[in-house]
């Protein structure tokens, strides 16, 4: 990657554009950056990694930073760098987001980060991330990879060179890829753990199997087995695999012998009980014939019983035939009255009607009655209190027309006390009037008095002043003399003319007040004694009215007197107005009952029509119901029964009766037939079986059914035994199977695990009691051997031979991490030490090698990545004169390398030896300028 | 006409920190005694007066000191700037001290004003060049293209109208083609600056500075010699012997040089062995051991402080490096251009028989194989 021209605009340092033209300085070698503190040097070298990368060029500076400070708010902040790669030509250009001013309207607005990137045949893709992208696969190289190895910023050059391993790792990773060795290294640790699961499994499974081996309680091998059992840390292996088979097939051979014995013991037992069975079989016929024996004795007897009974009733049926005859007769009898016994019914029917009929008229009746009194009393009423209310119209107007008298008597009486109010009043003013008149008056007489004096005073001084003007030879004024002997003097005090006019005026002006307070006097006196008439005037009207034939009295009486007359009128009106609405009343109620009454009237009528309608309908109906009643009386006494259903009912029961006795005579003849041949019968029988119970031997049943418990028994216990036996030799052998099945597995399961296991440990560096070094890491150490051999070429060179970068063979510990730590040789005392144990220059040089030998290796790797241009931010300063020579030999050769590297430095020997300068300064108002120097 | 030659006295110089003042001061004395010998007609002192362009200030007062003694004992000194001065401070005082014959070169402004001597055979003309470069020359030329050293040069020979009929001596301050180097020149770097021979076919004889062993260029008629530095400035100079050179002129074309050499007062020595020979009596007591060392060490095994032990017998010991079968086995052609060429699995089976003292057995290699191929073809 070589730079062609780079473009900043209110960049860091550099408040407007400015162009850097870098092929001027040629193709390879090296050139400077130098110029004054802050001027803008490493803004160079920021501008292109932004450029770049979208970031400054060291840790310390932030993107956001990098607008100028200097930029004047309309331009805009960008940096654009044109560079070579591979031979063609590839533009890239960014802004950082910023606050810039709107184009539009006031105040200022966020310039979002931006990024253009131009292919060399033109096709541009916009976007940060875009551009990001097309900028790591086009160079090659990360971020972090262009800041280790093209760009050594300022303070940075010794991260490389004290990371450890676990930092420099993932550095090598990202740069030599080899993120795959990583992956390699998971998956075997995922394949073995994957084993291990399985392992695992088996492992259970036979755990399983052992737990599944059973044996009998008193067995032999019984305390081995349940030790084997219990073991819970059983290792599964080739020998306790055959002892457990052997132990196992021991128990099996025991059980099966056991099982042997038991069949044959249950042949024996099987034979036996065959014997005992049959005997108590026998045992238990005997006993059944000799109860069906008893039975048959007994239902003799019951026979022999039923059969007297029998006979005793037939014969007792038998003698009531007569009865039968009697009963159908009369039954058939009833049957053909049925018709009149449902004219019975209907004509009760009747005459309850009737009956119902009539009870509820005379009840309709009663009521009728009451209701007809009833409103006959309010109809009296109302008449009475109509009488009551004439002459209420009459009255009320009366009444109203003396209220309305004493309202306008206590009108008058009103107006009057306000007149008295009024009256004193106006004494007041007049009396405040008089005063002021008078001192007007006297203050009028005081001005008066002075303007006088002031004025004979002026006229006196005119003299005086005439006097002043006087020159001895000229004329006076006044007489024309030419000699003053005497002129007037001016007395002390004399006023002005001006202050006569002023007492003039003050006089004038005291006239004037005393002339307007004295007209205002009079004719408040005026109006006083207008109000006094009136007040007069209106009591004597009022007393008047009020019978008051006494003197007029003074205001405050006479004020007590109308009140008090007020107060009378008012009560009596008040009670006037109660009288009023009493009348009023009156005339209301007059009007409504003048309405009912009619209505009421009307009702008294209808009411008695009612009635004597009522009175004629219960007379007939009465009547009509006793003719009823004679009807049925009659009826009745020509039948037996009182209705039809009685009748019905007792011919029925006749009918039935007749029936029952026929039947008992039939039956009990059946019964006393049947007893008859029962008992012939049984007798038969009981006489064969005696003769066969004869025959037959003694065999004690009790004794026999136990034996053949005792034996089923035992026979039951051996079962249980032999399938117990059965059951765990089945078990066994099952379980034997399928353990030595899984002890096999587990075998092999654990021989894959151990080798995958000890590669997955390798891989992973973590194979007990060794530096822990992972697959990664060595193929890493291999790599940075190399670099660490191309660093040493120039590190020798650059430190006289005596130091050299060498990498710890040996952890510090076995816990962490290891296999990339960097130690440092001083060959000058033979020691190896680390390298943060270098000073200031000396890890500069250190760091510079490395990063030079970390280029070469990258560039010597597959891959293409051409990294031709290098920059290195100070540093310098901290190399002494010697060291700088051997600095600046290192460089050189680099350069004839075919390498650009750019140095920034302000170190004076730099500037001499290094032809090719870009030099930045500052002007006086802080500008930042650059310009190529050849 | 003889004319005493020196250059590059680097006064105030450092060598590994170590100073050259009191050497140098011992060697100006020498020079002056040579010079009070000789009598020669004209001193020239041929640039790199000083070590650093902002010399120390013991090293002004050393130059101060052989300036005024030596031009009370020759006429006419010539001085100019190398590329290790600052042009400008070497001036300082120069029209001033014209007065008493010492003829400092100013800064290079587009032409030289040359001094003429006389003796018997006529004239002779002194030319002073300082040290150019082509961006100084550039603009007192603007119709000439100037982009090398060479061009830059010849420009400003150009520039001097040289009367080529008489005789013309030029100072400069160049590199020329052909002149080897030792260790301690110090070259512009970035670039070539090296100046083409032919440029000063006009002069007679061209009094060069710049490069420090002393050596002759002829070209066609002319003599260019570098009479070098008065010290040892560097180890790869330990076998030569430092000069002063002294050039004789007589009629045109017929001119001859010789050297007086020139003992120090520190030696600059390499001693080559194992530790033991080195701080064994027998080895140093034929040694000056004052002298500015460097120690080649052979042993196999690094010797622990070596330096410091070194140093008890050698108190002026600069530096070290060690030459043994390690060192000579770093083949730099492999290192330069080789890059691990094992397999994923040759290097996983590498690291497992590092780690475990075991070959991988064939079940794991063909589980690694597995997983490599498919981890490396997903990686596509």
């Amino acid at each position: 990657m070589r730079p062609v021209r780079l473009t900043v605009s209110a960049f860091g340092a550099y408040a407007g554009e400015m162009i850097f033209e870098f092929t001027k300085l040629g193709e390879r070698g090296l050139y400077l950056i130098t110029g004054d503190t802050g001027a803008g040097k490493t803004t160079i070298f920021d501008a292109i990694a932004f450029a770049l990368y979208g970031t400054a060029s060291g840790s310390e500076r932030k993107a956001e930073m990098l607008r100028s400070a200097y930029a004047s708010p309309d331009t805009d902040t960008f940096a654009e760098l044109s560079f070579l790669y591979h031979g063609s030509e590839y533009k890239v250009r960014r802004s950082p987001s910023y606050q810039r001013r709107k184009k539009r309207g006031e105040g200022f607005t966020d310039s979002p980060a931006s990024a253009e990137f131009t292919y060399p045949n033109g096709h541009v893709v916009t976007g940060v991330s875009e551009v990001n992208r097309a900028v790591d696969s086009v160079l090659g190289i990360s971020r972090e990879q262009f800041s280790q190895i093209v760009m050594i910023a300022q303070n940075d050059f010794r991260r490389l060179l004290t990371a450890d391993t676990s930092s420099r790792q993932d550095i090598f990773r990202k740069i030599f890829s080899t993120m795959n060795y990583q992956k390699l290294q998971d998956m075997l640790k995922e394949e073995t753990s994957r084993i291990t699961s399985a392992r695992n499994t088996v492992s259970e499974r036979v755990r399983q199997n052992v737990q599944n081996f059973s044996c009998g309680e008193d067995s032999e091998h019984a305390q081995e087995l349940h030790a084997l059992q219990e073991d819970a840390d059983l290792r599964v292996s080739a020998e306790n695999a055959e002892s457990t088979e052997q132990i196992v097939n021991a128990v099996i051979e025991e059980d099966t012998a056991a099982g042997e014995k038991i069949s044959a013991r249950e042949g024996e037992l099987q034979k036996e009980e065959t014997r005992s069975s049959l005997r108590l079989q026998k045992a238990i016929e005997i006993r059944e014939k000799r109860a069906a024996l008893r039975r048959n004795e007994e239902d003799l007897e019951k026979n022999n019983s039923r059969f007297a009974e029998a006979e005793k009733a037939f014969a007792e049926a038998s003698s009531r035939e007569a009865e039968i005859d009697a009963s159908l007769k009369e039954a058939a009898l009833l049957k053909n009255d049925l018709e009149k016994y449902q004219e019975l019914d209907r004509l009760r029917g009747e005459i309850r009607g009737l009956g119902k009929k009539v009870s509820e008229e005379e009840e309709l009746l009663s009521r009728s009655r009451e209701k007809l009194e009833k409103t006959s009393g309010l109809i009296t009423r109302y008449r009475e209190d109509l009488a009551k209310y004439t002459g209420a119209e009459a009255r009320k107007d009366a009444l109203e027309k003396e209220s309305g008298i004493l309202k306008a008597r206590i009108s008058d009486i009103d107006s009057a006390l306000k007149d008295i109010r009024d009256l004193a009043a106006a004494e007041e003013e007049a009396a405040k009037a008089q005063e002021e008149y008078i001192s007007a008056r006297s203050a009028s007489e005081t001005k008066r008095e002075k303007y006088g004096q002031k004025n004979r005073a002026f006229l006196d001084e005119q003299a005086g002043i005439l006097a002043e003007g006087l020159i001895e030879g000229e004329p006076c004024p006044v007489c024309g003399s030419v000699a003053h002997p005497h002129p007037a003097a001016l007395s002390e005090g004399a006023p002005t003319e001006k202050e006569v006019e002023e007492a003039k005026r003050e006089a004038e002006a005291a006239a004037e007040c005393e002339r307007r307070a004295s007209e205002r006097s009079g004719k408040l006196h005026g109006r006083k004694e207008a109000l006094d008439n009136q007040v007069k005037t209106g009591f004597e009207k009022i007393a008047g009215d009020n019978e008051y034939t006494a003197d007029i009295p003074g205001k405050e009486e006479m004020a007590e007197l109308l009140k008090g007359w007020k107060r009378d009128h008012a009560a009596r009106a008040a009670g006037l107005k109660e009288s009023i609405k009493a009348e009023e009343a009156g005339i209301e109620l007059q009007q409504e009952i003048a309405q009912i009454l009619p209505k009421l009237e009307n009702e008294e009528q209808e009411l008695r029509a009612g009635i004597s309608g009522l009175e004629a309908d219960i007379k007939s109906g009465k009547s009509l119901g006793e003719a009823k009643k004679d009807q049925y009386r009659l009826l009745r006494k020509s039948l037996k029964y009182d209705t039809e259903k009685i009748a019905a009912d007792e011919a029925a029961r006749l009918e039935k009766s007749a029936q029952d006795l026929r039947e008992r005579i039939d039956s009990s003849r059946k019964d006393r037939d049947a007893a008859r041949a029962a008992i012939d019968r049984l007798a038969a029988v009981i006489e064969s079986g005696k003769a066969e119970l004869l025959r037959f031997p003694e065999i004690d049943e009790a004794a026999e059914k136990e034996a053949l418990e005792k034996l089923g028994a035992e026979k039951e216990v051996l079962d249980g035994l032999k399938n117990a036996v059965g059951a765990r030799i089945i078990n066994n052998r099952k379980a034997l199977e399928s353990f030595l099945q899984n002890t096999a597995e587990l075998g092999k399961a654990e021989e894959k695990l151990s080798w995958v296991k000890t590669l997955s440990d390798t891989a992973n560096g973590t194979l007990s009691g060794k530096e822990r070094i992972m697959l990664e890491t060595y193929v890493q150490m291999a790599a940075f051997d190399r670099i660490i051999e191309r660093a040493n070429l120039r590190l020798m060179i650059m430190s006289g031979s005596q130091f050299e970068l060498v990498r710890r063979k040996e952890a510090g510990n076995l816990r962490s991490k290891s296999g990339l730590d960097l130690d440092i040789i001083d060959h000058h005392n033979s020691t190896s030490r680390s390298v943060s144990t270098l000073s200031g220059g000396e890890s500069f040089m250190a760091s510079l090698s490395l990063a030079l030998g970390l280029s070469d290796e990258i560039q010597a790797g597959a891959g293409g990545v051409k990294l031709d241009c290098l920059f290195v931010d100070e540093g310098f300063g901290t190399l002494d004169d010697n060291a700088l020579d051997q600095a600046m030999k290192a460089l050189s050769d680099l350069a004839e390398g075919n390498r650009l590297v750019g140095i920034i430095s302000h170190v004076d020997a730099l500037k001499n030896r290094i032809d090719r300068k870009i030099i930045v300064e500052k002007d006086s108002s802080g500008i930042s300028r650059a310009r190529i120097e050849v | 006409m003889k004319i005493l030659h020196l250059s590059d006295l680097h006064l105030g110089k450092r060598l590994y920190n170590f100073s050259l003042i009191e050497d140098q001061k011992h060697i100006l004395e020498r020079i002056l005694e040579i010079t009070a010998e000789e009598s020669p007609e004209a001193v020239i002192i041929a640039g790199d007066i000083y070590d650093k362009p902002f010399p120390p200030a013991e090293a002004v007062t050393l130059f101060d000191d052989f300036l005024v003694k030596l031009s009370g004992l020759c006429a006419d000194i010539f001085v100019i700037s190398g590329n290790h001065d600052s042009a400008a401070r070497i001036a300082f005082g120069g029209r001033l001290m014209e007065r008493s014959g010492v003829h400092i070169s100013p800064i290079y402004s587009g032409s030289v004003n040359p001094v003429v001597l006389r003796d018997s055979f006529g004239e002779a003309t002194f030319w002073l060049l300082p040290f150019i470069k082509p961006g100084e020359v550039r603009r007192f030329f603007p119709d000439e293209t100037i982009e090398s050293y060479t061009d830059a040069v010849s420009a400003a020979i150009k520039g001097m109208n040289i009367d080529a009929s008489c005789r013309n001596v030029l100072v400069s301050h160049q590199f020329v083609t052909g002149a080897s180097i030792s260790d301690s020149e110090e070259h512009t770097v970035g670039g070539l600056d090296n100046v083409d021979a032919s440029v000063f076919a006009d002069f007679d004889y061209v009094a060069l500075g710049h490069i420090h062993s002393p050596q002759n260029i002829r070209c066609e008629g002319t003599l260019l010699r570098y009479c070098g530095t008065p010290l040892k400035y560097s180890y790869s100079e330990k076998d030569q012997v430092k000069s002063v050179t002294v050039a004789e002129l007589r009629e045109k074309g017929e001119l001859s040089v010789r050297e007086i050499p020139l003992m120090p007062l520190r030696d600059l020595i390499e001693i080559r062995g194992d530790y033991n020979t080195l701080v064994s009596k027998k080895f140093y007591e034929g040694l000056d051991t004052q002298s500015f060392v460097h120690a080649v060490l052979t042993d196999e095994d690094e010797v622990f402080e070596a330096m410091a032990k070194l140093r008890t017998v050698y108190p002026n010991i600069t530096s070290l490096n060690y030459d043994n079968s390690r060192t000579r086995r770093s083949n730099i052609g492999e290192i330069m251009t080789g890059t691990d060429k094992r397999s994923p699995l040759e290097l996983f089976m590498d690291f497992y028989r590092l780690q475990n003292n075991n070959e991988m057995t064939e079940s794991q290699i063909k589980l690694a194989d597995d997983l490599i191929e498919r981890i490396w073809e997903e990686a596509k």
